[in-house]
């Protein structure tokens, strides 16, 4: 008697093989072995989005963009699909096979949380210093285009372009965005993740406009600390104009349309919060004798409305409301010294800023006094550049020394000429705590499935071994009794 | 039955053997310690690396670290134990600088500074090396400026001669100012005499801030003050500077003031003189050093002032909670479990070779056993004093991974023997046994020199004792079954190789059963150690999974024992494909506990470690070879069917 194999049932039968669950655990071994790899040179997460995060590794070969092994994310759909045929649709449910069935159905609920986490997860952190209040919270890696008009108020409505809506444009490419609110038709094109922006003449490549070059720099292994780069065209209204837009942007782009005044900005994308967090008190406690920290906790206030409720936030006890983590992840200043933290009273306007500022490398955080931050890196030794998040103003400290530097302010345009503002010096030091961000809808089911798992693996062990240790008494026995027969 | 009261007697007399050690004479300078004042110096309470730890820890950790073993052979034969060495450096300095206690075990550091090497490796004195100890401090301020990716191997070394060098200087220098007398003539109205001793000087610190000031309305300064003044705040900052970097020895009063830290004499002098803190108390332990050393020459007076001052130091660390596992540290080091347990697993290893050869005598067998029992009861023992010691659990550093995993490995594979009484995995214990406990002492001498302490005070993100106890210590069991299943592994491949029992069928499958099930525990402990990591992770740093280094080590090993099992329920695999897969996994066990930490990235940076490249590369390439001798052994078996 022979059967018929259908097509369907040898897709079924190549789907739930051991042969297949062997080959895409193969390559997710490799995948993992050359992702940890990557990481020493191009950091986290470059790594992360090339193994792991995306279906293809990608290989340019002539100029064409090639798949040239399958990634992180194409293995664990195709196991995920595996493990549901193979371990969940084809096996016989019976009391030998149960664990087996649980371990596989929590390792489903496993990739499946990695995956809703993946596709709908916000991520990002706040930074803030006693007493100062935050509603958002800043993505280290996202950016968003916002259009907001200037008006002169202190608040203004913004129209937000998510990242997501413009990360594909690459050279050359670009996309209309309208608004019934806009009197203009706005066109986004050559979008680069991490760029710089060079006076026209230094280099060839590019994207040249008004005598300047937007280039692709070459990423830094920290996200926080690359800015991305497009080129923003308007149209429609009566008026068009064309502008190169850089994450460090000293101000944001502003025109004329309809008689009035509109701004467009490049900037680190924000996540409003259902509450608002002030940092009340933040304690780091080092280890007797030594600078290295034992703990730190934030004792924070969450408010929301007229409600204030007092929470205390530290490592490994994170807060947990509304559909946000905010976890306690780092603090400043590291090392507080003569020149480090400090309060800056610059022409009238108090400015906040940390970190410190004489040494080459370090990062500089300023605020303004709504409690926006940014940083920026000392490129140069004794001259640090600071952009402020806030829409109009960067600050640049110069002359650095030990008593205090320059600051000065610049308003727009190209790089020259830069206002002098006012000079800085040390009044105060400030401590700030980091906290990141998640909102993750899946933040606990990671927790449940492990569980899941270590009952049906414990099952199924507990079940192996009992058998195991049945066999080799029974073994035993046969063993003495033929060595009785031997010996009578 | 005798046999085992034997075996006790025998074990009751090793154990025993270390624990009077005496001190012996230096030979030279001063009469030999008595061993009551090693005993009582041995427990004084001293502050260093972050926690209060007994002086005898402090002295065997730093002589560990300059000298690479706990005592000290000079060079007229004679030995100094840890304690002697640090009584000397703390009192006898001169002496301390003559003793040769830095093991420099490559000429080309010295070639590097202009000193001429005496052997590729050997042992200076601090006198030595002081000869070049300006050339030692820039070339190691150039190496600390290079990438330490790019750092050669004698910038490295040179690196840590330099901090060895200026650990040592301020051991040296801790008591310096017990030896100073300070310029106080002319300033009659604070001090009587003319010359005074720093706890008089900080007494009469109240008076000197208030001429020094000028009282409104009373005398100010005249310029003759001044001068002399100004000369004793030099001698001042002199002092002050110069005790900046030994150790913290001067606990505080509970009720006084200023109880919240331990004080060096350097803080003493900065709070005496910048604020109006009453620091009598402090300044009692201050006069109980001084008198140490004005009656150093004198061993019943040293005896009757180390008394006096231990009686004072041990009461405050004792009222303040600092106290409590001080003497038990002390036994810690002194019964020594772990140099112990490896001697018993070596005796156990020669009782399985016997075995092998003599295989029907029944008291080798119980020989074997009781040597790995009490080897693995001796470890366990010492994990569970270090637990108690530092109040966490048992896996917090790298070495103590070694520590537990090789306790972990040796229990698995005494259970596996005991389901299987083949012989078996009873020898790869011993084996594993002592490789482990060869390999803890090893990485002892690298943690000591790299974080100066095997209990040192670890950073916030592991200061719960909840995630530690279960997602590391399931973890590193994890780690432990993977190293099992491979060793099983090893024995299958080269037994066939060797034709060892090459007729019983029934002796490999029984390990290739074996190495399954071990092959399965591990996996149950791994993958639930991975997701506790990501469930620790998703409350400390925000996020599940974020494929950190350290957490894609634990992921590889896990995607391999599930590669295992499924390879073997699909047939992919029979026996030989077992065993050359637990060897493989063997190697990606070592990649993960060892392997990543040499990439120096992630968020587990607490782990981070270098210079075990080359440990780990030979192993690779030698189980790379035992995967090559599985080939070997399946063209053999094949061309003679």
């Amino acid at each position: 008697m022979t059967s018929k194999t259908t097509l369907p049932s040898r897709f079924l039968g190549l789907f739930s093989s051991f042969g297949l669950a062997i080959v895409l655990l193969a390559c997710l071994f490799l995948l993992t072995i050359f992702g940890t790899l990557y990481q020493v040179d191009h950091g986290l997460h470059a790594a992360k989005e090339r193994f792991f995060a995306s279906w293809f590794l990608w290989t340019e070969v002539g100029g064409l963009r090639l798949p040239t092994f399958p990634a992180g994310m194409t293995c664990m759909t195709l196991l995920s699909m595996n493990m549901l045929v193979g371990g969940l649709l084809r096996l016989k449910i019976s009391r030998r096979t149960a664990g087996i069935v649980v371990v596989h159905l929590g390792i489903a609920f496993l990739l499946l949380s990695g995956l809703v986490k993946q596709w709908t997860a916000d991520e990002g952190h706040i930074s803030l210093a006693e007493g100062r209040v935050a509603e958002t919270f800043r993505s280290d890696h996202l950016w968003e285009v916002t259009v907001f008009e200037v008006t002169g108020e202190d608040s203004v409505e913004e129209l937000v372009i998510r990242h997501g809506e413009f990360a594909d444009l690459g050279r050359d490419q670009r996309r209309r965005f309208t608004s019934s609110e806009l009197p203009f038709d706005l066109l986004l094109s050559n979008f680069l993740p991490s760029a710089m922006v060079q006076p026209a003449g230094a280099e060839e490549g590019g994207v040249e406009l008004d005598g300047f070059h937007l280039m692709a720099s070459p990423p830094d292994p920290e996200p926080g600390r690359n800015a991305a780069g497009l080129v923003v065209e308007i149209s429609g209204g009566g008026s068009s104009g064309r502008a190169l837009l850089w994450g460090f942007q000293v101000a944001p782009w502003t025109f004329e349309s309809g008689g009035r005044t509109w701004a467009v900005d490049l900037r680190h994308a924000r996540f409003k919060m259902p509450f608002q967090l002030r940092l009340e008190d933040f304690q780091k406690e080092d280890h007797p004798g030594m600078s290295m920290a034992r703990a730190y906790r934030s004792d924070v206030t969450k408010i929301v409305g007229e409600r204030e409720e007092r929470i205390r936030i530290q490592m490994n006890e994170p807060l947990r409301s509304d559909g946000l983590v905010l976890f306690q992840s780092s603090w400043g200043p590291q090392d507080a010294g003569p020149a480090g933290p400090c309060t800056f009273d610059v022409a009238g306007s108090r400015v906040f800023m940390f970190g410190h500022t004489i040494r080459e490398g370090r990062a500089v955080r300023l605020s303004n006094a709504s409690g926006d931050w940014a940083s920026y890196e000392e490129r140069i030794p004794g001259t640090v550049e600071v952009r402020s998040v806030s829409a109009a103003t960067t600050f640049y400290a110069r002359d650095v020394t030990r008593d205090g530097f320059r600051l000065s302010l610049r308003v727009g345009g190209p790089v020259l000429p830069i206002l002098s503002a006012g000079s800085g010096h040390i009044l105060e030091e400030e401590p700030y705590s980091v906290f990141s961000v998640v909102r993750n809808v899946s933040d606990k089911w990671p927790e449940y499935s492990m569980w899941v798992i270590t009952l049906g693996l414990l099952t199924v062990f507990v079940r192996k071994l009992l058998g195991f240790a049945r066999t080799q008494g029974r073994r035993r026995a046969v063993g003495d009794n033929s060595a009785q027969g031997v010996r009578s | 039955m005798n046999y085992f009261y034997g075996l006790i007697v025998g074990m009751g007399l090793f154990l025993g053997q270390a624990s009077g050690q005496s001190e012996s004479s230096t030979g030279a300078g001063r009469a030999p310690w008595e061993s009551e004042v090693l005993e009582l110096f041995a427990t004084l309470p001293v502050q260093d690396g972050g926690r209060i730890k007994p002086m005898d820890s402090l002295a065997g950790l730093r002589l560990l670290q300059f000298n690479g073993k706990r005592t000290l052979k000079l060079r007229d034969g004679t030995k100094l134990d840890h304690r002697a060495w640090l009584l000397d450096c703390f009192l006898f300095p001169e002496l301390a600088r003559t003793y040769p206690c830095f093991r420099i075990d490559n000429d080309a550091v010295l070639a590097a500074v202009g000193l001429e090497a005496r052997a590729k490796a050997d042992w200076y004195t601090f006198e030595e090396l002081s000869l070049a100890r300006q050339k030692i401090a820039a070339e190691a301020a150039g190496a600390q400026a290079a990438d330490p990716a790019e750092r050669s191997l004698v910038q490295t070394k040179l690196l840590n001669l330099e901090s060895n060098l200026r650990t040592f200087e301020g051991l040296t220098l801790a008591l310096d100012f017990t030896r100073r007398s300070l310029p106080t003539g002319g300033l009659e109205g604070i001090w009587s005499q003319s010359e005074g001793d720093l706890a008089t000087v900080l007494e009469g610190a109240p008076g000197f801030k208030a001429l020094w000031r000028g009282v409104p309305g009373g005398e100010s300064a005249s310029s003759e003050q001044q001068a002399v003044m100004r000369t004793l705040a030099e001698h001042l900052a002199e002092i002050s500077e110069r005790g900046r970097g030994g150790p913290v020895l001067m606990a505080p009063h509970p009720d006084s003031v200023s109880a919240e830290r331990w004080w060096r004499v350097t803080d003493l002098i900065d709070v005496a003189f910048d604020s109006d803190l009453d620091l009598s108390a402090e300044i009692e332990v201050l006069r109980g050093l001084q008198r140490l050393e004005q009656a150093k020459a004198d061993p019943e007076r040293l005896r009757t002032e180390l008394q006096a001052l231990h009686g004072l130091l041990v009461a405050r660390a004792d009222a303040r909670g600092e106290y409590r596992a001080i003497e038990l540290e002390v036994d810690l080091y002194r019964w020594d479990p772990f140099t112990r347990a490896l001697v018993f697993y070596l005796l156990g290893f020669l009782g399985v070779c016997f075995s092998l050869v003599a295989p029907n005598k029944g008291w080798l067998r119980k020989f074997t056993w009781g040597m790995t029992l009490g080897s693995t009861a001796l470890l366990i023992f010492g994990i569970v004093l270090r637990c108690i010691i530092r109040q966490r659990p048992p896996v917090v550093s790298l070495y103590d991974t070694v520590l537990f995993i090789t306790a972990g490995a040796v229990l698995m594979g005494l259970v596996t023997e005991w389901l299987t009484r083949q012989r078996i995995a009873i020898g790869l214990s011993t084996v594993l046994g002592t490789a482990g406990m060869f390999l803890a002492g090893r990485y002892e001498l690298k943690e000591v020199a790299s974080a100066g302490d095997t209990m040192a005070s670890v950073v916030a993100v592991l200061d719960t004792n909840y995630y530690l106890a279960i997602h590391v210590t399931t973890i590193t069991l994890g780690y432990a079954a993977g190293l099992l299943a491979g060793g099983l592994g090893h024995i299958w491949i080269l037994g066939r190789l060797v034709g060892y029992r090459s007729g019983d069928r029934e002796f490999y499958s029984g390990l290739t059963r074996m190495t399954y099930g071990v092959v399965c525990f591990g996996l149950l402990l791994s993958v639930f150690g991975t997701i506790m990591g990501g469930v620790w992770a998703n409350d400390s740093w925000g996020r599940f999974w974020g494929w950190d280094p350290k957490e894609n080590g634990a992921l590889l090993i896990c995607l391999w024992e599930i590669m295992i099992l499924h390879a073997r329920m699909g047939g992919y695999i029979r026996d030989r494909g077992l065993a050359v897969m637990a060897v493989l996994g063997a190697v990606v066990v070592s990649a993960s506990w060892w392997g990543v930490n040499l990439l120096g990235v992630g968020l587990h940076s607490y782990g981070f470690t270098s210079g075990v490249v080359m440990a780990l590369a030979s192993f690779w390439a030698f189980e790379i070879l035992v995967v090559l001798a599985a080939g070997v052994g399946a063209k053999r078996e094949a061309a003679r069917k």
